[in-house]
């Protein structure tokens, strides 16, 4: 059989690796405990939302840098266009705030905090 | 960032997704961002100008239709290039789909921390903590003197919004990478 046909035949038949999802959602959870027993469930929003971006990003291989490359080398603006997007979804007046303060005076958020 | 393939987020997810390399890249992005802190007040103070921010003009929604504006701009820039190099530019369904999903996350991480989803700050609190950790006479610059930043480098590093997020991107893409990791195992298996 080929390595394609292999690789395909595979992919069928994989499962979820479970050790390594169960240690990955342990391993949020003691963080998320640890914060809970702080009292900041903002916190433990955050680890959550932080885990929600890395499965995101890694399962649609979502990537600002190898976009700008594509477009810059091969002229291939799909990437590009997806990074827009989500710059679209998400403009927020606080950030130009924060982003300006940063620039002009090293920073309000940095002077005020980040929690 | 281009030689590593990442930025502070493609670093993450892909030290999450069991990358080696990037585990250097990592750790020399740690080390570049507190080097950075202690340089920011020295590049401050070259001066600059501030940013021309639309809300400020044109109202919130004024603003927003601005950016939007804009951003259609660099899309239809984006397009041309494409093509006139006969390349392609309609994303695909993951890549529309991970677009909206990480903008909606960001928006979630915005309203959970009061503050922009960031990465690299992380990397200088880690950067930070470490090296005070090592004892080697590390003096906090400026920035990491200040409010925000002083409170992350004396709390835990589970005080900070970006190292937070952070912490738990990699873990995303840990407990993310485990069906590829089947897929890995089962092709090494047949062979």
């Amino acid at each position: 059989m080929s390595s394609v046909a292999e690789s395909l035949v595979a992919r069928a038949r994989a499962r979820l690796d479970w050790p390594f999802l169960i240690a990955s959602v342990l391993a949020l959870a003691v963080l998320v405990a640890l914060v809970l027993v702080d009292g900041q469930p903002a916190a433990a929003a955050l680890l959550a939302f932080g885990f929600a971006l890395g499965a995101v990003f890694l399962k649609t291989e979502f990537s600002f840098t190898a976009s700008w490359r594509r477009l810059i080398v091969r002229g291939q603006a799909d990437g590009f266009l997806g990074g827009l997007l989500l710059i679209a979804i998400a403009p927020r007046r606080r950030s130009f705030q924060s982003r300006r303060s940063s620039l002009a005076s090293a920073g309000r958020s940095l002077r005020s905090g980040r929690r | 960032m281009q030689l590593a393939n990442g930025c502070g987020s493609g670093t993450l997810y892909t030290v999450g997704g069991g990358s080696g390399r990037m585990l250097i890249t990592l750790a020399f992005f740690i080390a570049g961002s507190v080097i950075g802190s202690l340089q920011l007040p020295a590049f401050l103070r070259l001066g600059g100008i501030d940013p021309v921010l639309a809300s400020n003009y044109l109202g919130p929604w004024g603003g927003l239709a601005a950016t939007w504006l804009s951003l259609g701009l660099a899309a239809l820039a984006g397009v041309a290039i494409a093509k006139r190099r006969a390349a392609s530019f309609a994303p695909s369904r993951r890549m529309v789909l991970g677009a909206i999903l990480i903008g909606l996350l960001s928006i979630a991480v915005f309203a959970a921390g009061h503050h922009p989803w960031s990465v690299t700050f992380g990397f200088t609190v880690w950067g930070a903590k470490i090296a005070s950790l090592l004892g080697r006479g590390f003096v906090p610059g400026r920035i990491l003197a200040m409010g925000g930043p002083k409170r992350a480098l004396g709390d835990s590093i589970l005080s900070d919004t970006s190292s937070l997020t952070d912490l738990g991107m990699i873990l995303g893409a840990h407990g993310g990478d485990c069906r590829q990791r089947a897929v890995r195992r089962a092709i090494r298996g047949r062979r």
